[in-house]
């Protein structure tokens, strides 16, 4: 038997998923067992009809994008969104709300991670995908390799939030408070949760597939392995829960004009709650209807 | 019972005519040719009164005909009638959970006759969300928990007791801690009491004996309550109790121990008029009756130990911690006075012949420093002219502002038995005003004050001092009236200061209850809840929630001691089931649902939210702060929610 | 369907405060904008944000969240601050979306102000006029 046709297809994104694929030796040695007929910088040529599984890297914004990607959903029997674009938007996710107009025409009208487009047979998110991610990947390709396919989605990313494993820990997880909202450049403490120290950490809306880099480097998390999935919303919850225990014991203190004022700290939400996720926000779905166009929602 | 999960809806609407309230401005007939049409409605009708026998007849027989597994009822309000249909709906055989009520008469045509088009499409899309609501409506089982058959009552004064005694004669078991070496609290303190001048030490006694005896009284003097977990019928309590170093049972009472003691102090009892030893008897009634060794000034000579004839004396006694397990909790832990030596320009401190009413109660008992002689302090003369100064430290920004209440009453009768002890004596009572509300009050005051030699001076006292070579004091106010200066040449100097609440923050804290502003324990509703705190089971009683007088004290205790029987005497707590429920699987443990619940409720337990369904209210806070969705609350999902809102905007 | 029809809102109220006083404005006959439909919650700290967008997502023009006047009403203690923080948060993030935050309205209520209800009722629904449909309903 002929060996299973593979296309790598990059979408619009930053080369760094493909660099993580390149560089990962198991996955390699797997990927390289299926006849790569497409991989831009691999196997040059043009993107055939005959694909038995596709990889898509990146989220759909060109018209080309779409085109391709729609053209893997028609034709491959597994279908693979590789790396939070893919799956989620990611930062060129961010464009969602750019009219095309201010972009040319070879521009859609929005970005959407083909992920939404329809069903797809695996989903590896990750800016870009971790190690474990990765190996569990190659699993799925190995195992298709034998004929047999995931008879639903499945979801390689870690369906716990950074909360519940991080390595900083509240004091007492009954009663967290945000004293108020500090930037890290302000100063960061490693003995302590993030929301504790005011610094606004996406970890607990968060999919943990990262190994926690960030936190354990200082960093709070930004959100990039996208939300735990079957949250709707994810930047709508993390608003429910910051609106819980910012200042929660100094709240009839300050009252509405403090919490205010501290809440107007936070200059760019949108940029907060959905630098990997804007074109899944619901509230992007509702600006994208008032424009006339089509939602970019969920299925 | 009908309703289980996974059964298809059926789905009865009854829409109420109430007359011509909703009819009159609603097309009733309209409303329900639109419900039927709605997905899961199977029965839809109207009646002139729904909440008439006829009316609920109706809903009771279309359950049972048309196999309904929800009732939907668009009548007044649930106010007035929620009770009435879910009574029906249970008759019918379907579980209250499984019905939801609209009100289209206070919500629609009681505020919307102007429009009676826009009125009846309203009364549809209500309906219509009722009915989206009911369809993920699930039934749940009463939460119930045992009751543990004990009460404690915090604080042996008067309120205290009265609450122990009352619970104890109930047959409950009470355990009564306080803090001091015996029970009594201020009211032993007292002389007579107003207004029937009835000896204060004879009307408590007999209390503090039935305390002493009662078989269901366990009482804990030296001691505190230190930790309190639980909650509402099933508290945990601990207790520390500093050692008396004097065994209780042993004691004689012969006070060989006392006159062996070289160690004498002021007596807290009469605040320091006279003094006692390291090892005393507060008093001679004193419950327990038993000598007690005061630790921080016994320097452990052991002479004591000596001298007991019984070794009913054990210095090396440690203290000990005591738990136990309560259903309900009375707060009684009462009052303090205002620090009379914040109120430097009466002299307080400087001058012996200044006094706070609680030091003259002390001077009028025969058994007290004075022998019930009203002498001028500083050098044993009889006191021919007393003034009073009332509101010291009440009613003044500076200090309280509020009212203490009980000060005028008391000061009318210091004024009153100092003439019957002096009755030569000239007694002036400085005044803002007099508040003499209650039984017998404004009586008990006019007598005082047409007492011959007792003169009431309206305005406040500027300062007290003592002029060089004089022996007396001089005190200098504005009688406000004649709008002159008064100067009286005084022997002795009364404050009637006011009352500050003697309740320690951290015991608030423990026991989660809330406080004001002057630190008075919080009332849930000043009228109609005055003695139940924000915390199930925890009531309050006596001065601990505000200023006031002995009969009060009394009354308030009884009625904590009712209320704390209403829950005491039943099995079970019970509450509505409609809380908050934590899907494990998809809970990370986060902690922000219990950082954020006002009640406690929620507890994280090996990487897991847990909600004590006990102490669950029900708001949903926790809800929306669960960064994954786990947390929901029962019949209000956010599906049910969203669901609402979409019927709400479908139709038409 | 056009841009040309009336415009819908929803009014989130706490049962305990705000739920009262318009239960008060019937028993008052006070009149006030039928384009209104309240649902009462316990409290509308139960609200989460993705309520008020899914309720834009249905083409409903505006929300009203009537809860109980800070400080000291609140039925559960604080629930009142909680939504305050949430709402404040979720009309800054619908700005940035370039959808009117006007479009949600937070106001407090003590039981008694029956009329007050009924006053911004009305006032609110003019306000969501003036600004016109979220979108034409039907379409999400």
């Amino acid at each position: 038997m002929e060996k299973p046709s593979l296309a790598i297809v990059p979408l619009t994104c930053c080369g760094a998923c493909m660099q993580s694929i390149y560089e990962d030796r198991e996955l390699m040695k797997t990927i390289t067992r299926y006849r790569i007929i497409y991989w831009p910088g691999y196997a040059e040529g043009e993107l055939g009809d005959a694909v038995d599984a596709a990889i898509i890297v990146g989220v759909a914004r060109t018209r080309r994008d779409y085109e391709a990607a729609e053209k893997m959903y028609r034709e491959a029997g597994l279908v693979v969104m590789y790396g939070t674009c893919s799956v989620y938007g990611g930062i060129p996710g961010l464009t969602a709300l750019v009219p095309r107009e201010e972009l040319g025409e070879d521009y859609a009208d929005t970005a959407k991670p083909p992920a939404v487009l329809r069903q797809p047979s695996v989903l590896a998110p990750g800016c870009p995908p971790s190690a474990s991610v990765r190996k569990r990947l190659a699993e799925i390709l190995e195992a298709y390799l034998r004929g047999e396919k995931p008879d639903k989605t499945v979801f390689l990313g870690n369906t716990e939030s950074l909360c519940r494993n991080c390595p900083l820990r509240p004091r007492d997880p009954g009663r967290i408070e945000m004293p108020g909202i500090k930037r890290v450049y302000e100063g960061v403490s490693m003995d302590k949760c993030f929301l504790e120290q005011g610094i606004l950490c996406l970890g607990p809306v968060t999919s943990a597939s990262c190994n926690h880099d960030c936190i354990r480097m200082g960093l709070p998390c930004t959100g990039c392995a996208g939300p735990v999935p079957g949250i709707d919303d994810a930047g709508l919850r993390y608003i429910g829960a910051i609106g819980s225990i910012l200042m929660v014991k100094r709240e009839r203190q300050v009252m509405f004009p403090g919490l205010a004022r501290e809440l107007d700290k936070i200059h760019d939400p949108m940029g907060l709650l959905y630098k990997y996720t804007l074109p899944r926000a619901k509230l992007t779905q509702l600006a994208l209807i008032r424009r006339g166009l089509a939602g970019g929602g969920e299925k | 019972m009908a309703g289980g999960e996974g059964e298809k809806p059926r789905i009865g609407v009854f829409v109420c005519h109430c007359g011509t309230n909703i009819a009159g401005v609603v097309d009733v007939k309209k409303v329900v040719e639109e419900v039927s049409k709605l997905p899961g409605v199977v029965h839809a009708e109207d009646y002139v009164y729904m909440c008439s026998q006829i009316g609920q007849q109706k809903i009771i027989d279309a359950i049972r005909e048309k196999k309904l597994n929800g009732v939907v009822v668009a009548a007044c309000t649930p106010s007035l009638h929620g009770e009435t249909f879910a009574k029906a709906v249970e008759h019918g055989g379907l579980s209250r959970h499984r019905y939801e009520f609209v009100s289209i008469r206070e919500y629609v045509s009681w505020v919307h006759w102007h429009d009676r088009k826009k009125a009846t499409e309203k009364a549809i899309r209500e309906i219509a969300a009722a009915v989206a609501k009911l369809a993920d409506n699930k039934v749940y089982e009463p939460i119930r928990r045992a009751v543990k058959k004990k009460a404690l009552v915090i604080g042996g004064g008067i309120a205290g007791m009265t609450a122990a005694v009352d619970l104890a004669n109930a047959g409950i078991p009470v355990v009564l801690v306080e803090k001091s070496p015996t029970i009594g609290g201020r009211m032993i303190q007292l002389s007579m009491t107003f207004p029937t001048l009835d000896c204060a030490q004879c009307t408590i006694t007999p209390k503090m004996a039935e305390v002493a005896n009662h078989p269901n009284i366990k009482l804990y003097t030296l001691s505190e309550v230190i930790d309190v977990e639980g909650h509402v019928g099933n508290y945990k309590v601990k207790i520390l109790q500093h050692p008396r170093m004097v065994d209780i049972d042993e004691c004689r009472l012969c006070g060989f121990c006392e006159r062996a003691c070289p160690v004498e102090v002021p007596n807290e009892f009469n605040r320091g008029l006279g003094k006692r030893k390291a090892i005393y008897l507060p008093f001679a009634q004193a419950v327990p009756s038993a000598y007690v060794i005061d630790a921080e000034h016994c320097t452990r000579c052991g002479l004591c130990v000596r001298a007991c004839p019984v070794d009913a004396i054990n210095l090396d006694e440690k203290e000990r911690i005591i738990e136990e397990e309560v259903g309900s909790i009375i707060v009684a832990t009462g009052f303090d006075i205002y620090p009379p030596e914040n109120l430097p320009e009466y002299g307080y401190g400087i001058y012996k012949d200044v006094v706070d009413a609680l030091q003259f109660e002390q001077m009028i008992v025969p058994s007290g420093p004075t022998r019930g002689r009203i002498v001028r302090l500083s050098d044993g003369k009889p006191a021919k002219t007393v003034v009073f100064i009332q509101c010291a430290g009440s009613r003044d920004v500076n200090h309280l502002p509020y009212c203490s209440k009980i000060c005028c009453m008391y000061t009318a009768k210091q004024a009153m038995l100092y003439k019957m002890k002096v009755p030569d004596g000239k007694a002036y009572i400085f005044y803002i005003d007099v508040r003499a509300a209650g039984k017998g009050y404004e009586e008990f005051y006019k007598k005082a004050q047409m007492t011959p030699g007792i003169h009431y001076v309206r305005g406040r006292v500027s300062r007290v001092y003592r002029e060089p070579g004089d022996d007396r004091l001089t005190v200098e106010g504005v009688d406000t009236l004649s709008g002159k200066l008064v100067k009286i040449k005084a022997d002795l100097v009364v404050l009637a200061v006011g009352i500050v609440p003697r309740l320690d923050p951290e015991l608030a804290s423990k026991l989660k209850i809330a406080v004001d502003e002057y630190g008075f324990a919080q009332e849930v509703h000043p009228k109609l809840k005055p003695v139940e705190t924000e915390v199930g089971g925890v009531f309050v009683a006596g001065a601990v929630q505000g200023p006031k007088d002995i009969s009060e004290s009394v009354a308030q205790a009884s009625a904590a001691a009712a209320k704390a029987m209403q829950l005491l005497v039943k099995d079970y707590v019970e509450k509505e089931p409609l809380i908050a429920e934590v899907d494990e699987e998809r809970c990370d443990g986060c902690g922000i649902c219990a950082s954020t619940c006002p009640y406690e409720a929620i507890k994280i337990e090996n990487g897991k939210a847990h909600v004590t369904p006990i102490l669950c209210e029900g708001c949903g806070m926790c809800v929306s702060a669960c960064p994954v969705g786990a947390m929901e609350l029962r019949n209000l999902t956010d599906k049910q929610i969203t669901n609402m809102v979409k019927a709400i905007a479908r139709w038409p | 369907m056009s841009g040309e029809r009336d415009v819908l809102v929803i009014g989130f109220l706490s049962r305990w405060c705000a739920g009262i006083a318009a239960e008060t404005a019937g028993v008052n006959r006070i009149k006030y904008s039928p384009n209104i439909v309240f649902i009462n919650l316990p409290c509308v700290s139960r609200l989460n944000p993705s309520h008020v967008v899914d309720a834009f997502l249905n083409g409903i023009d505006g929300v009203l969240i009537g809860g109980c006047l800070p400080p000291g009403n609140c039925h559960y203690k604080t629930g009142n601050f909680k939504a305050f923080k949430r709402m404040y948060l979720l009309k800054k993030l619908m700005a940035q979306f370039g959808v009117e935050p006007e479009r949600v309205k937070m106001d407090w209520f003590v039981t008694p102000q029956y009329e007050k209800i009924a006053r911004v009722a009305d006032s609110f629904v003019e306000e969501i006029r003036r600004l016109g449909p979220v979108m034409s309903r039907g379409e999400a």
